[in-house]
Order: C-alpha cells, then sequence, then structure tokens
C-alpha cells in the first residue's frame, strides 16, 4: 500500500473515527456471541457438559454424521455436474448449466415438506425420509448449488494453457485432473464445502421436519422445554466449533499455497466430446438434481396450486410478498453499506488492521443457529422500547445483518483485492474526496462484487426462517413464514401458491448469480 | 344438542356489542385452528386482532417482552404458570371464569385452560389386544421390548406428561416409568406424534403415546387415514386414577393497554361457541359442562370398552407441573432418552 493512503497520524481525525467506527462496528456485531458465552460460561449453573455430556455427545455426533452424509454427496453433486457442464460438449449442456442451479431456489425445509407429503400420500416410490441418511440427501439436493455455482465459475478459469502446458509434460487425463484441475480447485471445494457445513449444522426447518436430532434440535429443546438458556448457549458454541476448527485448519494448510489467478481472460479450455452413450447418459444423470431438487417439489406444489386454486383465499398473499421485500430491502441496505465501508476502511487505515480478528469474529454470527441468534437479539434489546420490538422491523433487521453480513463483506474485500493500490494514489492525486472515490473509482470497479454480495444476501434472506420465526413484529409475515408453518403441519396444499411464489421472487436472482459468478468478467 | 349450543351461541355472538380497538395475541398454537375464531370475533366485535405465530420462541418473546403482547394463548398451559412465575401475566377479572370447570382456572386467576386432549396410546388394531394395556406404568413392563414408539422426551408433551406423573406419583415411580419406557422403545425417539402412529401403521411399532385428537386429525387426511385406521386410542389409567391430560391455555399479559379487549377475546374463547368449535374441529375436550364431544372423539376407547368418548381424566394442577421441568430433564437425561 503507498504512502499516499497507508499513513494518517495517529491523532487525525480520520485515524480516530476509523478506530471509533470499527469499535462500535465489531462491538455491535459481537454482542450475541458475547451474550452466548456469558450465558454458557456465567450461568452458576452445572454445565451441560456435566449433567448431560451423553446427549451433547449424541447430537453432536448425529451433527456429525449428517454433516458426512450432506457435505460429500452436495460436493458430489456439485462438482461433478459443475465438471460436466465445463467440459463435456453434450446435448444440452447450456441449458443443464443454468438449470442446475435452480436447486438453489428452493428452500430447503420447503424441500423437505413436500418429499415428505410425497412419501405419506404415496405419490412417489421413496425410500423412508424420517431418518439421517434422507435428511441428508435431501439437503444435499438442495444445498449442492452452493458448491456448483462457484466450481463451475472456478473452472470457467482454467484456461486452455494449462492443458497443454500439462500435455507438454506427459500427462494423461487422471494426471492432468488430479495434479492441475483438482489441485486449482481445492480451495474453492473447501470453501464451498464448509458453506455447506454451516448450513447444515444451523438448519432447525429441515431436520424439525424429518425428526433428526441435531444440535440445532438440542438448542431449541434446550431453550423451549427445558428454559436452560445456559445449555442452549453451550451447545450453540460446540455448533460454532465445527466451521471454526474447519476454518483454522483451511487456513493454516492454504497459509503456504500461491494461488493463482489468469490476469485476463483466459481462453477457454476445449469440451470434450463424448461418444453416443455418454451423449445420452449425461444429461439423464444430469437431471436427477435438477428434478429431484426442484422440478418434481415444484410440479407437485403446482399441482396443488390449481386443485385448490379459489379454495384457498390469497388476500394476504400481496402482504406477504411486501413484508418480504421490506425485509430483503431494509437487509440489503444495511449490509451493503456498513460491509463497502468497513472494507473502505481497512484498505484506507492499516493501522486498523489490528482489528482484523476480531471482524473475521464477527462473521461468525452466520455459522450461528438462527434460533439463538435471535434470542441473544431479543434479550440484548430486553431494555429498548417495547414498540422497538412489536411495532418495526428494527430488531428483525438487526439479527439478519448480524447473520448475513459476511456475505457482501467477503464479496466486496474480494472484489477490492483485485483493485491496484496505484488508483488510491491517482485519486488522492486528483484531490477527489472519500465520497468522490467511492463513487467515481471503486463502485464501478466494484460492481461484479457488490452484485455478487447482494444476490447472496437476496437468495438467502428471502429463504430465511428461525430468525423471522423469533424476532417477527406484529403484523408482519414474510413469505418464508407462511410455507412453513405449513409444511411442518403437512398442509403444504394449502400454501402452495405462497411456496410458489417464494420459489419465484428467489428464482430469477438465483440464475442472475449463477451467470454472475460463471462468466468472466465484462460477460455478466 | 348440538345445534342448540351453536344457535345459543350465535345468538349470543349476534347480540353482542361492536366494541372496536385492537388486541395483540402471542401464541406457539398453529394458526389454523385460531384464525377463524379470531376473525368471527372481529367481525362481531370491530375489535382487530394482531397475532403473531411465534412457535417455539413463544416463551423468549414473552418473557423478554411481556408488555409487547395483551394476551398469550399456549398450547401446553405449564407454560403460562412459568409465565406467571416471571411475573408476566396479570389477573384476569371475568365472569365467564365461574363457569369454567373449577380445576381448569388458575387459584388467582392468572391464567385459564381454554381446552384439553387425553395424552394415551395408539395401539396396533391387528397385533394389540386392548386387554393387554392398562396404566402408563405397564409399558414400562418387558413385555413391550422394542413395541413401543414415543417423539423426543424433551418436548413439550412429553415434558408435561413426565411432570404431571412426577407430581401425581412421585419421583421413583416417575424414574421407573421413564427407564422403562426407555427400554421399550422400537428406536430412538423422534418425529412427532403422528410419525409414532405411522411407525405403528408400518408394522415397526404395536404402542405408541401420543394425544388422543390426532386420530381425529388423522383421519380427517388422505394421507394419513391408513394410520389412523390401522390403530386405535386407548386411555390409560381408567379402573385408577384416569389418563393425563395436556391443556392448553391463555392468560393476559402485564401489558396495560388493551386489558378490556384481552379480556373479550378472552371470554369469546371461553365463550360456548369457541369450545364447540374447539371440540368439534379440533377434536379436543372442552372445560365447560354441556359442551358435546366430537363423533370422532365418540369412537375413542371403544376397545376397552369407553362409551361417547367420555374417559376418566387424572387433572394434575398447573401449578404443581411446571416446578417438576428440572427433575424430569435430570431424569432424561440420566437414561439417555433421546439416544
Amino acid at each position: 500500500m503507498s504512502n499516499l493512503t497507508s499513513k494518517p497520524s495517529p491523532l487525525s481525525l480520520t485515524f480516530l473515527v476509523g478506530h471509533l467506527l470499527l469499535a462500535l462496528l465489531c462491538l455491535g456485531f459481537l454482542a450475541p456471541l458475547g451474550y452466548l458465552i456469558r450465558e454458557a460460561f456465567l450461568s452458576g449453573r452445572p454445565s451441560l457438559i456435566s449433567e448431560a455430556g451423553g446427549l451433547v455427545f449424541s447430537q453432536s455426533m448425529t451433527t456429525l454424521t449428517l454433516l458426512l452424509v450432506t457435505v460429500p454427496a452436495a460436493v458430489l453433486i456439485g462438482t461433478g455436474s459443475a465438471l460436466l457442464v465445463s467440459r463435456v460438449a453434450f446435448p444440452g449442456r447450456k441449458l443443464f448449466s443454468v438449470l442446475l442451479c435452480l436447486p438453489f431456489a428452493l428452500p430447503p425445509y420447503l424441500l423437505a415438506g413436500v418429499a415428505r407429503q410425497a412419501q405419506h400420500a404415496g405419490w412417489l416410490p421413496l425410500p423412508p425420509l424420517e431418518n439421517l441418511f434422507g435428511c441428508g440427501i435431501l439437503l444435499a439436493l438442495s444445498l449442492y448449488p452452493w458448491v456448483y455455482v462457484p466450481v463451475k465459475a472456478q473452472l470457467s478459469l482454467q484456461s486452455r494453457q494449462y492443458r497443454d502446458v500439462a500435455e507438454t509434460l506427459g500427462m494423461g487425463p487422471w494426471e492432468r485432473f488430479r495434479y492441475v484441475h483438482a489441485g486449482l480447485m481445492l480451495p474453492t471445494l473447501v470453501v464451498t464445502a464448509l458453506l455447506v457445513a454451516m448450513e447444515v449444522i444451523s438448519d432447525t426447518g429441515t431436520v424439525t421436519i424429518l425428526g433428526v436430532k441435531t444440535l440445532s434440535v438440542g438448542i431449541m429443546d434446550a431453550m423451549f422445554s427445558m428454559d436452560r438458556a445456559d445449555w442452549a448457549a453451550q451447545l450453540s458454541l460446540v455448533g460454532i466449533a465445527f466451521p471454526v476448527v474447519a476454518v483454522m485448519l483451511f487456513a493454516l494448510w492454504h497459509r503456504r499455497r500461491m494461488e493463482y489467478q489468469p490476469p485476463n481472460r483466459p481462453a477457454a479450455a476445449p469440451l470434450h466430446v463424448p461418444g453416443p452413450m455418454g451423449k445420452v447418459f449425461i444429461p439423464l444423470v444430469l437431471a436427477v438434481p435438477v428434478l429431484g431438487g426442484f422440478a418434481l417439489p415444484v410440479f407437485r406444489l403446482g399441482a396443488w396450486g390449481v386443485e385448490n386454486f379459489g379454495r384457498i383465499p390469497l388476500r394476504d398473499l400481496p402482504g406477504q410478498l411486501g413484508d418480504t421485500l421490506i425485509l430483503v430491502a431494509l437487509v440489503v441496505v444495511f449490509t451493503m453499506g456498513p460491509a463497502l465501508g468497513l472494507n473502505l476502511l481497512l484498505r484506507w487505515i492499516p493501522s486498523l488492521r489490528i482489528w482484523k480478528g476480531l471482524v473475521w469474529l464477527m462473521n461468525l454470527n452466520y455459522a450461528l443457529p438462527g434460533v439463538i441468534l435471535a434470542i441473544a437479539v431479543l434479550f440484548l434489546s430486553a431494555h429498548a422500547p417495547e414498540s422497538w420490538l412489536s411495532d418495526t422491523v428494527v430488531l428483525l433487521v438487526l439479527a439478519c445483518v448480524c447473520s448475513f453480513f459476511c456475505f457482501p463483506f467477503f464479496s466486496i474485500q474480494s472484489g477490492l483485492r483485485s483493485i491496484s493500490p496505484r488508483l488510491d494514489d491517482l485519486s488522492l492525486l486528483l484531490e477527489f474526496t472519500p465520497l468522490e472515490r467511492v463513487m467515481h473509482l471503486y463502485l464501478p470497479l466494484l460492481k461484479r462484487a457488490v452484485a455478487g454480495g447482494l444476490l447472496l444476501v437476496v437468495v438467502t434472506l428471502v429463504k430465511e426462517l428461525p430468525l423471522t420465526q423469533t424476532l417477527q413484529p406484529f403484523g408482519f409475515e414474510p413469505l418464508s413464514l407462511r410455507v412453513y408453518s405449513f409444511a411442518g403441519l403437512d398442509l403444504l396444499e394449502e400454501s402452495a401458491l405462497v411456496a410458489l411464489c417464494l420459489i419465484a421472487l428467489v428464482l430469477y436472482p438465483v440464475v442472475a448469480l449463477d451467470r454472475l459468478i460463471s462468466q468472466p468478467e465484462g460477460q455478466a | 344438542m348440538k345445534r342448540l349450543v351453536l344457535f345459543a351461541a350465535l345468538i349470543g355472538i349476534a347480540g353482542s356489542t361492536v366494541f372496536g380497538g385492537t388486541v395483540r395475541v402471542i401464541t406457539d398454537r398453529t394458526e389454523t385452528h385460531l384464525k377463524p375464531l379470531f376473525a368471527l370475533f372481529e367481525k362481531n366485535t370491530g375489535i382487530k386482532v394482531e397475532t403473531i405465530y411465534v412457535g417455539k420462541g413463544m416463551m423468549a418473546r414473552a418473557t423478554s417482552r411481556p408488555k409487547e403482547a395483551d394476551l398469550v394463548i399456549s398450547k401446553t398451559a405449564d407454560n403460562l404458570e412459568v409465565l406467571r412465575q416471571k411475573g408476566a401475566l396479570q389477573k384476569i377479572e371475568s365472569d365467564q371464569l365461574g363457569t369454567i370447570r373449577k380445576e381448569f382456572v388458575d387459584p388467582e386467576l392468572m391464567y385459564v385452560v381454554t381446552s384439553y386432549r387425553p395424552r394415551g396410546f395408539f395401539y396396533s388394531k391387528g397385533r394389540v389386544k386392548p386387554e393387554e394395556l392398562s396404566t402408563y406404568a405397564d409399558l414400562a413392563d418387558p413385555k413391550w421390548k422394542g413395541r413401543v414408539s414415543i417423539r423426543s422426551g424433551y418436548h413439550s408433551y412429553n415434558m408435561s406428561l413426565f411432570c404431571q406423573m412426577m407430581e401425581a406419583e412421585g419421583p421413583e415411580k416417575t424414574r421407573a416409568f421413564i427407564e422403562g419406557l426407555k427400554k421399550n422403545l422400537h428406536r430412538p425417539p423422534q418425529g412427532n406424534d403422528r410419525a409414532q402412529v405411522k411407525a405403528i401403521y408400518e408394522e415397526d411399532a404395536d404402542v405408541s403415546v401420543g394425544n388422543a385428537y390426532y386420530m381425529g386429525l388423522m383421519m380427517g387426511r388422505e394421507d394419513q387415514r391408513p394410520w389412523g385406521e390401522a390403530t386405535e386410542v386407548f386411555f390409560p389409567d381408567q379402573k385408577g386414577e384416569g389418563a393425563y391430560v395436556m391443556a392448553s391455555g391463555a392468560g393476559l399479559t402485564i401489558s396495560d393497554r388493551n386489558v378490556e379487549e384481552a379480556t373479550k377475546l378472552l371470554e369469546f374463547l371461553l365463550s360456548d361457541f369457541a369450545q364447540y368449535y374447539f371440540a368439534t374441529t379440533l377434536h379436543v375436550y372442552s372445560v365447560k359442562e354441556g359442551i358435546p364431544i366430537s363423533e370422532m372423539n365418540k369412537t375413542l376407547g371403544n376397545g376397552q370398552g369407553i362409551q361417547g368418548g367420555e374417559f376418566k381424566a387424572r387433572i394434575v394442577p398447573i401449578r404443581e407441573i411446571a416446578q417438576h421441568r428440572e427433575a424430569v430433564t435430570a431424569i432424561l437425561n440420566d437414561v439417555k432418552f433421546d439416544q
């Protein structure tokens, strides 16, 4: 970083304001974690480990087993399909490239609800789903796009030159895959697998519908059935330990590795042309996740919607849609703004990097099960004016911002890394004000990163459940709440049209996100 | 009789005064169970009912913000006792409470039970004879090894059942029951009450513990009717003290904004009309004398010789139930009930 941007005097206003802002931001974002730690260790009551260590062990093992089913399955489906659509020329390749990301639009609890009802009614010859394996497979069908989209993007960055160099070195197809493509994909695979793992750990809807007792169910039991907030907090910390350990191991492993990204748009790698059997077989294989994770559930919901059209009043639907859009708009504004501001502060004032650890820690809120984050926010705001909670969406928005801040933060951070520090110097020489720098320099260059973070927030927020369920103010009911309340009762036919509306709302952002991530800069 | 009650109730409602205003309700009950009643209440009184269906988070909301709602309605009345102990409820002043059976009204009028349902057994019609069943304690007998199914021990229904047992029969018997029950389970507890009945239908289990009203709900659904048809409801301990019941209830919060409106809504829930609605559409039992039992519930317990669905209930005072939660949790943890 150059001198021009990096060294405000320790007594300068920028320096002080920067530190103060960061301190406030960290304090706000880390408050839920602080509440958890206080509840977990300072309640003065016997710990869960000493009273029911077996229960913690059992729920941890169930969570671990669910992770061991879901994560490899999601990685396998996501990577396999990404490789096929990126590297093999088969009929309908471009169509499948888009279709495969559609399950992202379906909330996992909705898929679980439809599948359970379909199985009960015998519409589909499904194996029993109300067990760990069934739950894991359904979660994998719902979550594999977390792997598919980024891996496809990573593959699009692997240029033809890699293949040529590997061939020059005498590598066969398997060696090329193992030493070149897999090596380049590995960081993306690890990160996306971690995201899938975090989704599994914090899931409450699917596991509740399918009766699988993970840590998140244990947290709800401790909190709501046993009235033991301290145990719920202790279980939450065990839950967070999974992703924290995984992130640390990944960071250690990744520390000494160089990452190479081609500076310019790479020449596309040639497509492998399969034989006649392959041309038939590949579309059939790829149709499985699309059918299971999207088409069949949507078809079933559509059939229910048609059957019940006119019978179920839809007068609440515009209000539910409006509530969803209001929530999304507010959360987008209050995540994107601070995420951009925080990243710029860290870029402009290098001394602020002493906060880096805390900033990383505050992004862990995403790994907190929604239900415990909601309760933390509830109790932390106990002294706020009563009307804050009951009349406005303030608390709900705050909780959502806490939870989803990591998406725009990391997206913008990654975007800023690709902007040369010399541009900062240039803007200073041109005597740009900070606002002008943001408007005329960063935002045009960060369009893609900002859009990526924004779309991720939209896609995850529209489907969000536990925060909304616990913190909804009076007269506020977004689509996800309506859908889940009926899914839990095996009455999805009553809310089929609402569910379809929710899916339709997420569909465009999902496809846009896929295009944005998968296509090289300038084309998206 | 039913028509008479309905007619009388409708006349009563039609003749009631239109008030206006708002009442805020927080509840963990299912939306479809309450919404039709609230709509009718709004129509007849002009009082707007704003409701949030919080599910499991209700207690966290009601304890952290006791004044945000005017009325709390819970599917497990034990929760209302917890709220009373935390100072979140105020005394109900209504003549309607006098029409409710005394055992369903809090001694200090802090909350009231609005309906109840027995927590009994579902048994396989083909593989179990009703004579083989008797008391709750009998379900812990080794003869049922690998044949019993139940949802999580920590679920509020089972917690309430065990707490009532603790109060009525003492800690030793409760512990013995929980331990024996655990040994007899065909699988670790999972799913809801209906999932246990499904296990009987699929011949994985022979007996399950569940709320009797699920029979009515299952029979009303095409996809679940086979589960109901494969089973029958048994009311335990009919030769002894009677079957334990799960009570739903309501109480006024300490909010002072809409006390009058909230009291009116509570009175409406206790009216003959609402009680008739609860009994006939949700297949629960009324807390008032003279409200008929649903046609569906009249068939329950036929196999054991009960006619008209009139079973013997063992009513444990709500005030005494919640205090045993910690002790019951300790037993469940000890015996690794959910593992």
